[in-house]
């Protein structure tokens, strides 16, 4: 490989559940609508329907190849994607920039609350707690 | 000063900042705070040899702040922080990935520590590229791992050759201990029995698993096929095998699942469940009104991994205060500790918005708790005919207890059972019934019964053994 060139787009493919529940895995929530988009743009792909055991089928992305994660690089080595989920009765909750990997399936467990009679205290709300917000995956180097 | 051979706790409390800021904490099992910070901190395509030794020193980095107390000695309510700069990377609700899922089940009850001492070591690491440390480095391993060093290699390069790996560490408040020989087709022991309750019981919540018609420590093909959808369904190599992992697994779920039967038969009536502002409530109260605000709040964090579960003993002590303002910072409200208007409400509220939501067939407890006055020989009541009954109906999964008949008097008969059962369990052998012996009688009946109870979709014209 030419180490002029730009770097060739992702050719990997990783995998992606959404495993949808409440009460701490304890109660799987079927019949959920779960929305899978690119980050960037938010383009839909996929969408999903939780089954009887609170899980998604498994579901392709495309992720940088696997050879660019041994390596430190300027150049992210794994992909980003929104998750959405939402059922009746329970807090929506959103998943942004989820990494995906080359050859690996992630598990995103999307573990709901019902919501509270008459809503949240004023203001307010639970986002914050059901938001997974991805951060560049930075390895252990702050001081 | 820690004393003592370091346990492996149930669970961990992390703060979600630096330690003075004031950020929710999340309490979750220990085991999927190890899968979650492995995700968090390296790349899961790296060399398994590499994950493996990044994944020693992330445990037993927090083992150690755990066993030092480090932060719970200095006034802090929670176990270790997800701030980088001086603890590890922890990201709440992150995805987390299936070979690091697998290995945390293996690894989280391993640790490295220095010949001769007991405590777990304070493991430092960093990435070695931007920053470099006196530890393991993180890109550093994956080098190592391509030229064949095994993760104790790589862990002895890094942190001297004078360290052992603690493999299958105790855990905290728990006797057991995961199969030594995977269980798999063919296997014949108590701890296939174990398995197959907990399965049964779980497929109560999750009724793709199929039943298992005899829990009898047999594990033949029904055992298998039930292991092998559990495996499925938790994202664990699916081979219908019974190793650590699965092992661990089985337990948590199991463990969540019991919870939720435990939060509706905690003590106290429905005639008492009352929206009714009793008043300011703080640090220091005692009496009816705090074991309702404690009952609520316990309740809730079954929902809310930011609150923890709290003993409801009518006693306002640090725990609630904790307590409470971990369900003020979840909400968003001052976090004081002390139980106003706002504060009742929010909480009444989220309390009946669970209750309204959940079917109740999740929650209720389907037993009767123990009835206040020890049973014993020449005891003649309803409890002893209740007794009796839960006796008679353990005994068909377990032979060598003897039934008996319901009379509700408490003869030699119904003694000799009580005894069967408390060899059976481990229990001290006297013959009487305390709330010990109740309590853990009602949990097995619990599972057996809830284990039977065939959901929707579930093998159709299956005979459960009546």
């Amino acid at each position: 490989m030419d180490g002029n060139l730009t770097t060739p787009g992702p050719t990997g493919t990783g995998y992606l559940v959404v495993q949808v529940t409440t009460a701490s895995n304890a109660i799987p929530l079927s019949d959920a609508a779960v929305t899978v988009r690119e980050s960037e743009g938010g383009t839909v792909l996929y969408e999903l329907r939780s089954a009887g055991d609170g899980r998604t089928d498994r579901v392709a992305l495309t992720a940088p190849p696997r050879a660019q994660s041994q390596r430190p690089s300027a150049a992210l080595p794994y992909a980003v994607y929104n998750i959405e989920v939402r059922l009746n009765g329970y807090e929506n909750a959103f998943y942004q920039n989820v990494p995906i990997f080359d050859g690996i399936t992630a598990i995103q467990q999307a573990n709901l609350r019902p919501i509270p009679e008459n809503g949240y205290p004023d203001g307010f709300t639970l986002n914050d707690g059901q938001q997974f917000e991805g951060e560049e995956h930075q390895l252990r180097g702050e001081v | 000063m820690p004393v003592g051979t370091p346990t492996i706790p149930e669970s961990i409390t992390v703060h979600l900042g630096r330690p003075e800021e004031n950020a929710r904490n999340v309490t979750l099992p220990f085991l999927e705070y190890v899968a979650n910070v492995a995700s968090s901190e390296i790349y899961p395509t790296w060399p398994e040899n590499a994950i493996r030794a990044n994944m020693y020193a992330q445990i037993s980095f927090a083992l150690n702040r755990i066993y030092t107390e480090y932060y719970r000695s200095r006034g802090y309510d929670f176990d270790i922080t997800n701030s980088t700069s001086i603890d590890q990377s922890f990201v709440e609700g992150r995805d987390i990935f299936e070979n690091i899922r697998q290995l945390a089940g293996e690894l989280f009850d391993n640790y490295i520590r220095r010949q001769g001492t007991v405590e777990p070591l304070f493991a430092l690491y960093c990435d070695g590229r931007r920053v470099n440390c006196d530890g393991l480095l993180q890109w550093g391993s994956v080098e190592l791992a391509e030229q064949g060093m095994t993760p104790y290699e790589i862990l002895t390069y890094y942190y001297g050759d004078n360290i052992d790996i603690v493999t299958d560490a105790p855990i905290a408040n728990s006797t057991e201990s995961a199969p030594v020989v995977p269980l798999q087709i063919g296997s014949v022991n108590d701890q296939v029995r174990v398995a197959q309750i907990r399965l049964n019981r779980i497929s109560k919540n999750y009724p793709s698993i199929p039943k298992i018609s005899q829990t009898d420590g047999i594990f033949l093909q029904d055992t298998e096929a039930a292991v092998r959808r559990f495996q499925e369904i938790f994202g664990l190599t699916a081979d219908g095998i019974v190793g650590k992992s699965t092992w661990y697994y089985i337990r948590r779920i199991y463990n969540a699942v019991k919870r939720l039967n435990e939060l509706d038969s905690e003590g106290i009536t429905l005639e008492e469940v009352t929206q009714q502002y009793p008043g300011v409530l703080r640090e220091g109260d005692t009496g009816n009104s705090v074991a309702q605000l404690q009952y609520y709040l316990n309740y809730v964090s079954g929902f809310y991994d930011t609150i923890p579960p709290i003993a409801i003993d009518g006693s306002y002590g640090p725990a609630t205060r904790a307590a409470v303002a971990d369900l003020q910072n979840t909400f968003g409200l001052v976090a004081d500790g002390i139980v106003g208007p706002l504060t009742w409400k929010t909480l009444y509220d989220t309390y009946l918005g669970i209750i309204s939501t959940i079917p109740i067939s999740y929650t209720e407890g389907n037993v009767i708790p123990f009835p206040g006055v020890i049973l014993r020989l020449g005891s003649d009541s309803d409890a002893v005919r209740v007794l009796q009954e839960y006796l008679n109906y353990v005994a068909r999964s377990f032979p060598s207890i003897p039934t008996v008949s319901t009379t509700g008097y408490f003869g030699p008969r119904t003694r000799e059972a009580v005894i069967a059962f408390q060899e059976l369990s481990g229990l001290p052998v006297n013959g009487q019934v305390s709330a010990l012996t109740w309590e853990a009688l009602t949990d097995l009946y619990s599972d057996l019964y809830n284990g039977q109870i065939l959901g929707e979709g579930q093998y159709p014209g299956f005979e459960t053994g009546v």
